[in-house]
């Protein structure tokens, strides 16, 4: 775990570290994964175990890069399809998700979480207290004007990954896959 | 408004997805509530029963919320071999599912306590540290409010993602704001 510094709210950093074991678990759980056992859903009309990681470290960068305008490392290019399955999807927008044509290995979504870790990490240790409550009006992937908080997406984006790994926790444990998600 | 400062857009993010969440499950009907991903995991009026009861458990250690609300959740008997009466929640008895009115209201109850804390707690009170001792394994354990307001708000956010999946792959409303 790369140490905090000092600018760190000290009641935000039990939420942080909360964060990290979170990806750590999910992590461990989609490692030994076959390209097959990604593949695996719900039910035919919903996302995959791919998808659903697809998705979750995509939305780091369109919440942290695109929306706040912190520096995305060259990583949102990692996540660009040159087609779509999904109707009414625009390519601009569109995800690993979003092209069922091309199924992720779960080597590439853990380099994805990795990389976008870096993002996260970064801007986790420098914020202050100020920082976090600064407003930053963007245009959002439906063209709708939104003013937003840097707490706001900590926030967001942390649950937003808890709701998603408990989904890949279900899938995994229906199909008798072990999972250290929690 | 929340006292806790910086904390204060992580819970209403939570307040948000309570909101959410209670809006799937108001309109679902007994059978609907009887939906599970596979025989063995719980269905959906269980995983939405132990949200709720969680809730008053945990902050009863720490000197909040009434009896009345943590006795709401017991049960006469329990279908969970080896599993003590008096440690059993709704979810422990498959015998006696719940309605959507029941959680509804369960749900709405125990958030309304733990609303009324973030309005009174401040920062420095996120520091105080309690204990509680496992019935199972006699180990104390010992831990602050704000350790238990994060681990409730990851366990409503785990939770309410697989009630969310379920009903996905029935077709049925998700939480899908989120």
């Amino acid at each position: 775990m790369t140490s905090k510094a000092n600018t760190t709210p000290a009641v935000l950093k039990p939420f942080y570290a909360r964060w990290e074991s979170q990806q750590e678990n999910l992590l461990n759980s989609i490692r030994p994964l076959s390209l097959e056992q990604m593949q695996l859903r719900p039910a035919p009309g919903e996302w995959a175990i791919w998808q659903l990681c697809g998705n979750m470290a995509g939305g780091r960068l369109y919440w942290f890069c695109q929306m706040l305008g912190e520096d995305d490392r060259g990583f949102s290019k990692i996540f660009k399809v040159d087609h779509v399955t999904v109707p009414g999807v625009e390519i601009e927008w569109a995800g690993w998700e979003d092209n069922e044509d091309q199924p992720r290995s779960a080597d590439e979504v853990i380099d994805a979480f990795h990389k976008t870790w870096e993002v996260i990490q970064d801007c986790l240790d420098r914020w202050t207290e100020e920082d976090l409550t600064r407003e930053v009006t963007s245009t959002d992937a439906w063209g709708k004007e939104r003013t937003i908080t840097p707490g706001w997406v900590v926030s967001h984006v942390l649950h937003h990954e808890i709701h998603h790994g408990s989904e890949i926790a279900l899938i995994l444990r229906v199909h008798g896959l072990p999972t250290q998600i929690t | 408004m929340t006292r806790t400062g910086d904390l204060a857009v992580f819970y209403e993010e939570w307040a948000k997805y309570q909101g959410l969440l209670v809006d799937v499950i108001k309109p679902l009907t007994d059978e609907q509530l009887q939906l599970r991903p596979a025989p063995h995991q719980w269905a959906v009026w269980q995983i939405a029963g132990h949200m709720a009861a969680c809730r008053p458990w945990w902050f009863g250690f720490l000197g909040e919320g009434s009896q009345q609300l943590r006795d709401m959740f017991r049960v006469e008997e329990t279908t969970v071999p080896d599993l003590p009466v008096e440690h059993a929640w709704w979810e422990d008895n498959e015998n006696r599912p719940r309605t959507a009115k029941e959680l509804v209201d369960a749900h709405e109850k125990t958030w309304a306590m733990i609303d009324g804390c973030l309005r009174r707690w401040t920062p420095e009170d996120l520091e105080d540290e309690f204990s509680k001792t496992s019935w199972r394994t006699g180990e104390t354990e010992a831990f602050t409010r704000g350790w238990v307001l994060i681990h409730l708000m990851g366990h409503d956010f785990h939770h309410g993602g697989e009630i969310s999946n379920i009903l996905g792959s029935h077709g049925l409303k998700t939480i899908d704001d989120f």
